[in-house]
């Protein structure tokens, strides 16, 4: 049986093909103000038994059609090339691209309730995006008037796609963890800013600049509209955000004193100046060279704090530390999170001219996933609320990456302070003005990062 | 042939960089980007190359380039 589905015209550009990339899909839904969650393709799903002569009710419709069974395991949905419609036989549901459908009114038939009793095709339902990680139900809490769905009747419909369109987007896990903040939304900051003594701080970070090396920002969030944002990536993507972690430090490290409505102040320094420096694909990984080619950015144009939560295992990189050692002669800083892998802190927070964070959970106890051993400092890291993609905005999550940008928006109000302390003097301030902790220094180094 | 690889040289700072990277292209490493505020010269050779070159005056390290991620979208585990 059909399933009336959405009512929402269906726009299409050359973002909406059967090939077309998923974060190509993405941004231009982002481009076009589109929180329909759709993608502008549809799913035919075939009636049983119906699949071939679906497949041919397609030819006869001028489609070029490619079958999945041609392409390998490991291919993704751009092994389709120039197609109109990718069939998967073994499921019995096809892919249609936005043009496609639109030349053969398929977002009229979708809203039809049920099909021709002749027809191989038993359903047309528009593709949506699906967000690795978050449970629908959490995504549906964005969106005004779908509330009441249920993950199932989110997913009905294209549950069969879901898995290819993952594969584009990288293995789906669980987020260790994502537990509102109920508290911070009672007294309007969150745990992580008044375990810092960010809020009665007179300081916004004025004046200084922070760069943060990540995923990019997501550029038209409400909450940095306003803010002046210098920007390069690294990567061969756009600076736009399409993975979310990039967005979340930044907001910690800058987000505004006064979000909006009842959300609760999240960000550190409100007037930094933003510097966004794209280091790491959508899909959260380096590209050969691309985080020194960032941190070189960031040093030439003088970002007096340069927050890195990202990492990788191994020994001390000399290339690193020299970037560290050349941004200190500079009067810089460089601060770098330790990593969650409950053991020795990777790289580039190993070297000894970067500053290296620790993570802390509410009760400022070490998180038990944090690293250990070369620590200078440590800041809240567990359950830590800040922006993210839209249309979800916010999100919570751990991990020492999210006690990086405490620690850089700290620094930034103290850089604004004072104009000697920068480079060495801001990092021996931080350390000297860190809430002392009853841990090894292994674990918290100095101690809870504090604002001025 | 062998498969290139990325690679992070690090060189000591007792020579000009580029007369380093110009050596290292004598080697048969293919230079990128000569990141001389960091001491350092990005490029990929393969691992042949890449071990020859350590004898080159004025390397002091050489290291397949460095990954770093925060993990794919909506890890668990992140950095």
């Amino acid at each position: 049986m059909a399933q009336r589905s959405s009512s929402r015209p269906v726009s299409t550009s050359s973002a909406q093909g059967v090939s077309s990339p998923v974060e190509a899909m993405f941004l231009a839904a982002l481009e076009r103000g589109d929180d329909s969650m759709e993608t502008g393709r549809f799913l035919v799903t075939f009636k049983e038994g119906a699949t071939e002569e679906g497949v041919r009710a397609f030819g006869a419709q001028g489609m070029r059609v490619a079958d999945a069974r041609d392409f390998s395991e490991n291919d993704t949905l751009e092994a389709a090339g120039d197609a109109d419609s990718l069939v998967m036989p073994e499921i019995g549901v096809a892919i249609v691209g936005g043009e496609a459908a639109r030349e053969r009114q398929m977002g009229i038939r979708a809203e039809m309730t049920e099909m021709a009793a002749d027809s191989p095709v038993d359903s047309i339902d528009p593709e949506r995006f699906v967000f690795a990680g978050n449970t629908p139900a959490e995504y549906l809490r964005g969106f005004a008037g779908l509330e009441s769905a249920s993950p199932s009747e989110y997913m009905r419909g294209f549950l069969a796609a879901a898995e290819t369109i993952a594969a584009d987007l990288g293995e789906v896990r669980r987020p260790r963890v994502e537990v509102p903040d109920e508290e911070a939304l009672v007294v309007g900051a969150t745990w992580g800013l008044i375990a810092c003594k960010v809020p009665p701080s007179t300081r916004n970070g004025a004046g200084i600049r922070v760069a943060v090396l990540d995923t990019g920002l997501d550029l038209g969030h409400p909450d940095f509209a306003g803010r002046p944002v210098l920007s390069k990536q690294f990567v061969g993507q756009p600076v736009q955000d399409l993975h979310g972690h990039g967005t979340h430090c930044t907001g910690t490290a800058c987000g505004p004193q006064a979000p909006a409505g009842t959300t609760p102040r999240y960000g550190i320094g409100f007037r930094a100046n933003i510097a966004i420096g794209k280091v790491l694909s959508n899909s959260g990984v380096s590209v050969d060279g691309s985080v020194l080619m960032g941190m070189r950015w960031a040093v030439a144009n003088r970002c007096e704090v340069i927050s890195m939560s990202l990492g990788g295992s191994g020994g001390p990189v000399p290339a690193y530390t020299n970037a560290g050692q050349a941004a200190l002669d500079a009067g810089l800083l460089i601060i770098a999170a330790a990593g969650n892998e409950a053991a020795p802190t990777g790289s580039p927070a190993n070297s000894p001219t970067i500053m290296s964070v620790a993570s802390l959970d509410p009760d400022l106890r070490p998180s038990s996933f944090s690293n250990f051993g070369k620590i200078e400092i440590a800041g809240p890291g567990r359950d830590i609320f800040s922006t993210w993609l839209r249309p979800l905005r916010y999100r919570t999550i751990s991990g020492t990456s999210m006690a990086t940008p405490h620690v850089a928006g700290c620094a930034a109000l103290w850089a604004q302070s004072s104009a000697s302390l920068r480079g060495r003097a801001l990092w021996q301030r931080l350390q000297a003005t860190a809430r002392r902790l009853p841990f090894p220094a292994t674990r918290v180094g100095a101690g809870l990062v504090q604002a001025p | 042939m062998s498969q290139r690889s990325s690679w992070t040289v690090t060189t000591s700072g007792d020579q000009p960089i580029h007369d380093v990277a110009k050596k290292l292209k004598e080697h048969g490493f293919e230079v990128g980007e000569v990141i001389a505020e960091f001491k350092s010269i990005l490029g990929s050779a393969s691992d042949d190359v890449a071990e020859a070159v350590k004898g080159v005056a004025g390397v002091a390290d050489v290291q397949r380039a460095p990954k770093a991620d925060v993990g794919p979208p909506g890890a668990s585990i992140t950095w």
